[in-house]
């Protein structure tokens, strides 16, 4: 039992530091997943399963939803806005 | 300690190859190292609900087996086709 | 200030930090060991008391359901905020059904349409979830979960409907109109079913219906209709949310292409 609590406390650390530690924000949302495994397993190893549900229903499909609709649409305006400048440059060129 | 507990301490560290990959490979290894992530745990929350003797418990795997497809689906259309 | 002077204050603060946060952990209660009488009264108390079997509903529902109302008001507004926040302009309203816009082919991103294998493996998911969500809800007093867990894995169904490529199908089933109608009478039922305690003279939330035999799922009392309408609104919140962000990303595409 408590090797278990130990190792998953370690793994809890190294994991949420390596999300920090990502740079790239897609590559970021797939490690916050793996992060949200890892503590889901940490709630229900220290006796809450309560909790531990609310943190895998949560992570597995609704978090992950938003993280990357919200990067799509950061994504699209970034294109669009390059788009409407190089237009707007071109017709001042010529 | 018995050993449903052993066999989860033993199960715990299967996570760490899948944890190396989440955080190193490309995003189609990513994306395959969390899907194993996925269904390590809900064999470990199956182990970890019958080392504790609660079967009440087994809701949380059920619910992970469940919610797991749908999870790598998400990051699966998203990645073929917007980022 | 330049880069020195930055890594001297930063390292001065936290050596302070460190200091206050050592003597912190050292005046915490030893790992494992719970101190205070309330848990051990509530875990000794609430089977007898309230006929129920998890704990931690009994706490979230009954012994203190004004904090969880509270919480849900939280959620409540929340999602309002966000539907206000990305609402449309009236002029920009446009009802395509269609993902697969021309600025998507031009550069050469078009969208290949799911195979049968996931379509049908997707879609073959959404009734399982479904009949598990309403059993973590119609539960909540039994094993863990509850109103939120279910109204989550509800939530779901509808997204899985969307990801298996069916956009229309997930616009029907998730209309707007009926999703916020659904959130509003979810945060409703759960303020009337307060009042009838009040009426009877008690306090609000306070429990009037018969309390059952423990372990049954009609038990309890008011704890399974309080989970069942935090379920609804929590539900209803999240697909609503989804169903404006979607809206919103797929809405950008098209204005794109003018």
């Amino acid at each position: 039992m408590l090797v278990l609590q130990a190792t998953i406390l370690i793994f809890v650390a190294i994991t949420a530091t390596a999300v920090v530690f990502t740079r790239q924000p897609v590559r970021q949302v797939v490690g916050l997943s793996f992060y949200g495994i890892i503590l889901g397993l940490l709630f229900f190893i220290l006796q809450a399963p309560d909790v531990a549900l609310s943190q895998i229903t949560i992570g597995a499909v609704a978090l992950p939803l938003m993280f990357m609709l919200s990067l799509a649409k950061i994504r699209r305006d970034a294109e669009e806005r390059k788009r409407r400048e190089e237009s707007e440059h071109r017709r001042e060129a010529a | 300690m018995n050993a449903w507990l052993m066999g989860a301490d033993v199960l715990l560290f299967t996570l760490v190859p899948c944890g190396i990959a989440v955080f190193r490979g490309n995003a189609i290894e990513r994306l395959v190292a969390l899907e194993m992530a996925g269904i390590v745990q809900t064999i470990l929350l199956v182990f970890l609900a019958e080392a504790f003797h609660r079967p009440s418990t087994y809701d949380l795997a059920l619910a992970m087996a469940l919610l797991t497809f749908g999870g790598g689906l998400v990051f699966a259309r998203f990645l073929e086709r917007w980022l | 200030m330049n880069r020195r002077v930055r890594r001297w204050f930063f390292l001065i603060c936290a050596c302070a930090i460190f200091g206050l946060f050592v003597s912190a952990v050292r005046q915490m209660p030893t790992f494992g060991h719970y101190r205070g009488p309330y848990g051990d009264i509530l875990n000794r108390e609430t089977v007898y008391e309230r006929h129920i079997t998890d704990v931690v509903t009994a706490v979230n529902f009954d012994w203190r359901g004004i904090d969880t109302l509270g919480e849900e008001s939280i959620l409540f507004l929340s999602v309002i905020g966000t539907l206000v926040l990305l609402r449309k302009p009236s002029s920009e309203v446009n009802d395509s059904h269609d993902e697969n816009d021309t600025a998507d082919k031009r550069k050469g991103r078009e969208i290949p349409l799911p195979s049968a294998a996931t379509r049908v493996a997707t879609l073959g998911l959404v009734g399982p979830l479904v009949v598990f969500g309403l059993y973590i809800v119609a539960h909540g007093h039994l094993t863990p979960g509850g109103g939120f867990q279910g109204g989550v894995i509800l939530a779901t169904a509808p997204l899985l409907v969307y990801l298996a490529g069916d956009l229309k199908s997930f616009k029907r089933i998730a209309n707007h109109e009926t999703v916020q109608i659904g959130e509003a009478l979810g945060l409703l039922g759960f303020l009337i079913l307060g009042l009838p305690g009040m009426i009877r003279g008690g306090a609000y939330l306070r429990n009037v219906l018969p309390l059952g035999t423990s372990g049954h799922v009609f038990s309890g009392g008011m704890i399974a209709p309080i989970n069942v309408c935090t379920g609804v609104a929590v539900s209803a919140g999240l697909v609503a949310v989804t169903y404006v962000f979607l809206e919103h990303t797929l809405e950008t595409r098209l204005r794109g292409r003018r």
